[in-house]
């Protein structure tokens, strides 16, 4: 059986572009070279496509200008269907462009199947008030919220900041599009407000208003699948670098020997109860098919866990490493993720051509 | 030695000359630089009478120091504890409610759940750290009891003989919990039966109100005479936890109590099943104060880790470290072996000293650790005791290899040595050792 040809897009015009460079050739290094001939396929931070061996060498990306790399050869992906030497894409993108529907939209053109989601699903799971508005719809439980633009701001604030107050302070405004914190800031008094919108303003034209959820954590759950054969991940808790005491200080002290063991970012499986485990899991895979989603996602919440509810914060619908630690976690390993990533991509495909795109009879002959 | 290691020592030594000196003979010719777990108002007073004999060599000042003391100390206690009393006297008349809580080990876990397990209905004050004799729990009273305390929790330690009945009679606590009685502090107190004796007299300060203590059903041989309430996880015990099930996530359990037909599945963070156990008083004590279990229950779910009481630290690579290094026993240790399979590692390495106090029987003792070792461990770190060599022969008897084994005379440095050792999914105890007195 001949090798699979497949493409692994990674980097972009986003603010996570060096994170995108990690999740793909973390996927490369994973990847079975018995069943797949890998091309790397980069996409720098000017927006210029390039392939190229080096590119498989994380030392090239630590010194190489990423705005302008070279020793690299230019990529052109032809729109025309069949046109390209790729049989199956993963896209590691994170981020604008790459997550949010536009490059799965050059895909679709072109014919090549990838893992999705769908450029639909991408697009909507990437705006974070729409995304709150379709859970709002489907009677998901999530934060209080409320939601404007540049216009109205400028041209009627009194409305907005009775809106904010409503929800009660602290407050989170968030840019509505964005994958990362980047731009997305707390206040705690009604006299920050004004300036807070101001800048953040500055990374998008619509802007999200969250109230802040208390007693909680946040866990995260993985979602891998397509149409009905979907599952679902052990969930983990991230832990933020100010949380916890580091590895290092507390087992390397007084100059013993240095183990270069760090502490981990994250608890898998997080410290909840195997019924709220479940809960989540259910709900994790119900959001999947309300939004559309294939391929591997990972969905985070907040949960109460003395109470058992769960907030919905967002879908993710590349994330970072794939989440292939928490499918680790759940008995599949990555080069395994892979392979049914890869076959998603073809199904999908496949499903779509089954779909009648087109009639036989051309009804402008009859003009 | 620098004069804070020095002044550290004493206070693990518990002020005892003897063993302070033997300490100090010991390891007179190392670097060591040891911080004091507490700066207790003894020890400053000690740190700063010291200075005033700068001409004499430090353990000399520390000692004059010391005996310089003597009487004040005295006088501070005696004012302390009138003070206390009377404090302690006002608030119970508005109200206030005194738990005790004594035993051999777990009191300080104990406590902790109860604090926050509580902390939703009631104003609660804890004795802080391991803070558990009658000065230091006047000293607690005097500086931390407000007004708006609803309940105290108060841990007894016993350090000679009567303390326990002593500081009874001195809290005068409404309810009581008796936690495991087992191999620990048998040098202080002079062997197991005093041991026994010391924590029998707990029962018996409540003997005219059985109804208000709860005794763990480890302690039900030394009361067959006495109808008692008993936590545990055996069907006998009134409060009983069932079905534990134990992993990195934490711990799920059922809880079953008196009068309630349904059992109630639990979750709580905290690694292992004697941790379960160890919210059942939580449990009763709110059945006896009339506060709703279901909000104990709510609380449970959220427990934080208790400090080097099997608390984890999640390091990469799905490596684990609980760290219950405070003290052990060889009563408790078995409950941390549990927890170490329970935990389905991919390797075990173990980090000990053995256990302190052991008296006569400290060889049989540690001989027999080295062979239950052979089989729960992967490779041990030990730190460097007088019954080291016990453990080690126990541990070879029993088909043990001498390159499982390395021995450092720290914790840090018996662990520098396991480090090569770890890989993925690897778990490491630190059992015991804290103490550097007994290095």
């Amino acid at each position: 059986m001949s090798k699979i040809r497949l493409a692994v897009l990674f980097g972009g015009i986003t603010v996570e572009h060096e994170v995108s460079v990690i999740t793909g050739l973390q996927l490369i290094k994973n990847a079975d070279l018995n069943r797949y001939d890998i091309t790397p396929l980069y996409v720098d931070k000017n927006g210029q496509w390039w392939t190229g061996a080096a590119l498989l060498d994380v030392d090239y990306f630590k010194t190489a200008d990423l705005f302008n790399p070279t020793g690299l050869t230019s990529f052109i992906l032809n729109p025309n269907k069949g046109q390209n030497q790729i049989d199956v894409a993963i896209l590691c993108f994170h981020g604008a462009y790459g997550e949010a529907g536009n490059v799965q939209g050059l895909l679709e053109l072109a014919g090549i199947p990838y893992q999705g989601p769908a450029v639909t699903s991408s697009a909507i799971s990437f705006d974070k008030i729409i995304t709150r508005q379709i859970l709002k719809a489907e009677g998901i439980n999530q934060a209080a919220y409320t939601w404007f633009t540049e216009h109205e701001w400028q041209s009627t604030p009194a409305p907005i900041l009775e809106k904010i107050a409503e929800l009660g302070l602290p407050v989170f405004i968030k840019p509505a599009n964005g994958g990362s914190t980047v731009g997305i800031e707390k206040i705690k008094t009604a006299a920050e407000l004004p300036a807070t919108i101001e800048r953040v303003l500055a990374y998008d034209q619509r802007i999200l208003v969250e109230a802040e959820i208390t007693n909680c954590i946040e866990v995260n759950v993985s979602v891998l699948g397509w149409a009905g054969n979907i599952s679902a991940s052990v969930p983990e808790q991230p832990i933020k670098a100010d949380e916890f005491l580091s590895y290092a200080d507390k087992y390397e002290r007084g100059g013993s020997k240095k183990t270069g063991m760090a502490s981990a970012s994250r608890r898998i499986p997080a410290p909840i109860s195997s019924s709220l485990t479940t809960k989540l899991q259910d709900l994790a895979k119900k959001l999947f098919h309300i939004f559309d989603t294939s391929g591997v996602i990972r969905i985070d919440f907040f949960v109460d866990p003395s109470e058992e509810t769960i907030y919905v914060i967002e879908p993710n619908t590349i994330p970072g490493s794939m989440s292939f630690y928490l499918w680790e976690a759940t008995g599949l390993k990555y080069s395994e993720l892979i392979d049914r990533l890869v076959a998603i991509a073809q199904q999908r495909l496949a499903d779509k051509e089954k779909l009648t795109t087109s009639f036989e009879s051309n009804i402008l002959k009859n003009q | 030695m620098n004069k804070t290691t020095s002044l550290t020592i004493l206070q693990q030594s518990e002020y005892d000359l003897t063993r302070w000196q033997a300490w100090l003979k010991a390891h007179q010719n190392e670097e060591l630089t040891l911080e004091p777990a507490d700066w207790t108002l003894k020890l400053k007073l000690i740190h700063f009478l010291s200075h005033c004999f700068f001409f004499l060599p430090v353990t000399t000042a520390i000692k004059v120091a010391f005996y310089l003391t003597q009487p004040a100390e005295f006088l501070i206690r005696q004012r302390a504890y009138a003070r206390a009393q009377k404090k302690l006297k006002t608030y119970r008349q508005n109200g206030l409610q005194v738990v005790a809580i004594a035993g051999s080990y777990a009191k300080t876990s104990t406590k902790q759940i109860l604090e926050h397990t509580l902390s939703g209905s009631q104003k609660i004050l804890v004795t802080p750290k391991s803070i558990n004799t009658m000065l230091g729990v006047a000293q607690v009273i005097e500086q931390e009891l407000k007004p708006d305390h609803t309940l105290f929790v108060v841990e007894f330690g016993e350090y000679h003989p009567g303390d326990i009945y002593r500081l009874a009679n001195f809290v005068q606590p409404d309810y009581g919990i008796l936690t495991p009685i087992g191999h620990q502090h048998l040098e202080i107190l002079g062997g197991f039966e005093q041991v026994v004796n010391e924590l029998r007299s707990f029962v018996t300060f409540f003997a005219s109100h059985l109804t208000r203590v709860l005794v763990h059903e480890g302690n039900r041989p030394y009361f067959s005479k006495l109808e008692l309430t008993y936590y545990g996880e055996k069907k006998e015990s009134q409060w009983q936890i069932t079905d534990p099930s134990v992993s990195r996530a934490g711990t799920e359990f059922s809880l079953v109590q008196p009068q309630v037909s349904e059992s109630k599945k639990l979750f709580s963070p905290l690694f292992g099943e004697h941790q379960a156990v160890n919210t059942l008083p939580s449990f009763w004590l709110a059945e006896k104060m009339s506060l709703p279990a279901a909000e104990v229950q709510k609380r449970v779910v959220t427990l934080p880790y208790i400090h080097r009481r099997h608390e984890p630290t999640f390091a990469q690579n799905d490596v684990l470290i609980l760290d219950n290094s405070y003290n052990t026993n060889a009563d408790s240790v078995q409950a941390s072996l549990k927890l170490l399979n329970q935990l389905k590692p991919t390797r075990r390495l173990i980090v000990t000293l053995g256990f302190t106090e052991t008296g006569v029987d400290e060889q049989k003792i540690h001989y027999a650790f080295g062979r239950t070792l052979v089989n729960q461990s992967e490779f041990v770190g030990m730190i460097k005791a007088p019954w080291t060599q016990s453990i080690i022969d126990g541990f070879l008897s029993a088909g043990g290899k001498r390159d499982q084994i390395v021995i450092g005379k720290t914790q840090e440095e018996a662990f520098a040595q396991l480090q090569g050792f770890i890989i993925p999914g690897t778990v490491i105890l630190f059992e015991g050792g804290y103490q550097e007195i007994y290095v």
